[in-house]
């Protein structure tokens, strides 16, 4: 039997109503107006340099936890991936599971900043915040919500200042960063990285991006495209989808001293599993992460391998330890309309519970 | 009418004329299709390349880079389509299928430039390398700015650009490594080291590149089994779409694997630290040159910022110890309270024994005046059992030796004793 059975009518159909969205489809694009998004009304409660700490308003129906969770983003990428547009943020799920929500907004990094290290982002931005915050509302220790790079981040923090963490929610965190599945682990191996932060100084977002679009170029360079032309007859879909495509090239260039601790100390040599990492002061050991641990993977996330993030269990002091496993992918977790409907709800269960 | 809404309007008009073309055109294309004529030769993709060059001088500028990528998008996938949709000789499907498997075999065989992904979706960069075409830009970049102060042409890497045939590279590398003479050597030795490291990078991306020239059969092969099993699975694919998609599933599932291998992650080092050290010593040279043009280098100015850091590091860690101090201070406040209303106790005390020492001694009495209210006690022992009091010694001494002295002597002694005490007390 021939695979392909394509007769050269139905060929022209589709071609047809191929370039019939293409040519009609950029009516709808000159319509979009400006992308915005960050869709919840939030407070800068503290700044620093570059850093802002903010705080979301909650729906006054809604009874709070007295206890706030802070959201520590990536310093890739831009944290409105959390809040990106109205059905799609997971700080809106949070807020109306009745978390008090903080989120770190690290900003963009420029040569000024190109001699920040972890301890400047981790015992010093990072903690200040969690400070600030601990002051506002008289307590001891705070919810710690770590996304992604900002994950690792959490757990380096909760590690060296357990006494300021209450609970620890990890979400795509990498902690084995070298399982057998991992690209962006493997292309470093070689990778001098001292004399390219001491060539480039910050590294480059656009750099970045190039990576990341490399993890599955036929995909995310050629068919995503070819999907967004079968949108483009709506207005709304086209919207999302620039939205999203805004977001995913929107890096932030890296601050060079802390990119080289970060490629060399976590990626070449795993230090947070075979032990060594010492951030500023502190030496990092997992084990005295002893408070409640609620780590999120995505099942299908191909920059966070999800054996990169099941290792925690293992490695962690805590006896309070949960996974939950998100069929979906690094991005999916945040935006999807299921995540919406699992995601927040079950952190803010699990927090309630040990609150 | 805004400028922007005139502008929309011709586009649209631009479209709907085209639309009647473009619709004309494809069935001519079909009809060729059906009747197996061999003209012209690629109908399809033609008429999408005609209409966007049509269209696109008065498409709103915003909207032409993201229409154009899409319609090279468009132009490789109406290109598949009419692959798939070409006759043959024998009229035979099965042939159809074969012929565009050759075609896509043959552009594999040029040097692998299938398997790179932004090129075989026509979005390959000028240089051609597409998924390289990151790692060009800053080359490119600072190739245009030395072109100007630079001793070689400002073409001259592009020369190394591509193939460079062994004997001329290993010339031009003799050429590189011949010493530096003369007032300039310090200078010319910098240049020659650049075009070094330039060679290296581009035969680091020459090996790089080539590594994908291996993938594409490989991904031929891969995308023809996943064809049969999804026709033994659901019958046979009869959408482009959906060929495509599967031609896409294909080509990611041997990139990733070539992506993992030691092969690729030596490769992909040597191009990037290559890269690194050809920037490096680039930079190197700006910076000799705005020395000599006396303006600040990039070398100072990132000492200047590690200094800044520094320093802002230190005065963070004396703010926290002064604000940790501070809050020590404020937790001693009690602890002043209480010393000051001991001190003030004493004060009071003191006063009260100064008026005792101020009242006439009793003729009988001893005239032995004790400095403080615990030589009270002492006084009351010794006057008991005429043994001079321990508790303090300079107080017992001071008490003991006037005895035998007359009582003017004996004030002086006792004001001094109550000093020394006071001297104790603050300390």
């Amino acid at each position: 039997m021939t695979p392909i059975q394509i007769r050269p009518d139905e060929a022209l159909d589709e071609l047809t109503t191929f370039q019939n969205k293409l040519t009609h489809g950029i009516q709808n694009l000159m319509d979009v107006e400006e992308i915005t998004t960050g869709v919840t009304p939030k407070e800068a409660i503290y700044e620093e340099d570059k850093m802002v700490l903010y705080r979301f308003q909650a729906p006054a129906s809604v009874v709070q936890n007295p206890v706030p969770v802070l959201i520590v983003y990536a310093l890739v990428n831009r944290p409105y991936m959390a809040d990106l547009q109205e059905n799609r943020s997971t700080v809106r799920g949070l807020l109306d599971a009745g978390m008090d929500v903080y989120l770190i907004d690290w900003g963009y990094p420029d040569r000024a900043d190109r001699y920040l290290t972890l301890d400047d982002y981790i015992n010093g931005y990072l903690d200040r915040c969690v400070d600030v915050i601990r002051k506002r509302h008289r307590l001891d220790a705070i919810n710690v919500l770590g996304i992604c790079q900002g994950g690792t981040f959490s757990l380096c923090y909760a590690a060296t200042h357990p006494d300021k963490v209450a609970n620890l929610v990890t979400m795509v965190t990498p902690v084995d960063f070298q399982t057998p599945d991992n690209m962006l682990s493997n292309w470093v191996r070689y990778l001098d990285v001292d004399l390219t932060v001491d060539t480039l100084g910050n590294i480059p977002g656009e750099m970045l991006n190039w990576t990341f679009l490399n993890l599955k170029p036929y995909r995310l360079i050629g068919q995503k495209y070819l999907d967004m032309i079968d949108v483009l007859d709506n207005p709304t879909q086209v919207a999302n989808f620039l939205r999203m495509e805004k977001w995913i090239f929107d890096s932030p260039d890296q601050a060079g001293e802390a990119y080289r601790q970060f490629l060399k100390d976590f990626y070449q040599e795993n230090k947070l599993v075979n032990g060594g990492l010492q951030i500023g002061p502190h030496e990092v050991n997992l084990k005295n992460v002893t408070m409640p641990v609620l780590n999120i993977f995505a099942t299908e996330d191909h920059l966070v391998p999800p054996d990169a993030s099941k290792a925690l269990k293992k490695l962690v002091g805590t006896r309070d330890y949960t996974e939950i496993s998100f069929k979906g992918g690094h991005i999916g977790i945040y935006v999807s309309g299921r995540a919406q409907k699992e995601v927040p709800p079950s952190i803010g269960q699990w927090i309630d519970k040990r609150s | 009418m805004s400028d922007s809404e005139t502008t929309a309007d011709r586009w649209l008009e631009a479209q709907k004329r085209y639309w009647d073309a473009w619709t004309e055109m494809a069935q001519r294309g079909l009809d060729t299709a059906m009747s197996g004529s061999r003209e012209p030769a690629n109908p399809w993709a033609d008429a999408m390349e005609q209409w966007w060059k049509a269209v696109s001088p008065s498409a709103p500028k915003p909207a032409q880079d993201v229409f154009s990528q899409l319609v090279n998008l468009g132009k490789n996938y109406f290109a598949m389509a009419e692959g798939l949709s070409k006759p043959t000789t024998s009229g035979d499907v099965s042939d159809m299928v074969q012929n565009w498997m050759r075609t896509l075999s043959d552009a594999f065989a040029k040097g692998g430039q299938g398997m790179n992904p932004l090129a075989a979706m026509g979005l390959a960069g000028k240089t051609g390398r597409g998924a390289t075409a990151f790692w060009d830009l800053p080359f490119d970049t600072f190739s245009r700015t030395m072109s100007a102060g630079s001793p070689v042409p400002g073409d001259f890497l592009k020369a190394f650009e591509g193939d460079v045939p062994g004997d001329m590279r290993a010339q031009m590398d003799r050429f590189l490594s011949a010493p530096a003479i003369g007032y300039g050597r310090e200078y010319q030795e910098q240049y020659q080291k650049f075009g070094r490291l330039v060679m290296e990078y581009e035969k680091a991306m020459g090996q790089y590149q080539a590594g994908f020239g291996a993938l594409g059969q490989k991904s031929l092969e891969t995308f023809q089994k996943r064809l049969e099993t999804t026709a033994a699975d659901s019958g046979p694919v009869n959408s482009v779409r959906q060929v495509y998609n599967i031609w896409v599933d294909a080509c990611e599932e041997v990139y990733a694997e070539y992506a993992m291998s030691d092969d690729y992650a030596k490769r992909y080092g040597e191009m990037v630290n290559a890269l690194m050290a050809v920037k490096q010593q680039g930079a190197r040279l700006v910076d000799e040159s705005l020395e000599a043009m006396n303006m600040p280098t990039r070398t100072e100015i990132s000492g200047l910022q590690r200094r800044l850091h520094d320093f802002r590091n230190d005065f963070r860690k004396l703010s926290a110890e002064a604000e940790s101090m501070r809050a020590e201070l404020d937790g001693m406040a009690g602890v002043v309270s209480e010393v000051e209303a001991l001190r003030q106790e004493l004060d009071t005390l003191r006063e009260a024994v100064k008026k005792l020492q101020e009242k006439p001694a009793p003729a009988t009495q001893s005239d032995v005046t004790p400095a403080k209210p615990a030589a009270t006690k002492a006084r009351t022992k010794a006057a008991g059992s005429k043994t001079p009091a321990k508790p303090a010694a300079t107080k017992t001494r001071a008490a003991a030796k006037p005895a035998s002295k007359p009582a003017p002597g004996a004030t002086g002694g006792t004001t001094r004793k109550t000093g020394t005490t006071r001297r104790k007390t603050q300390s």
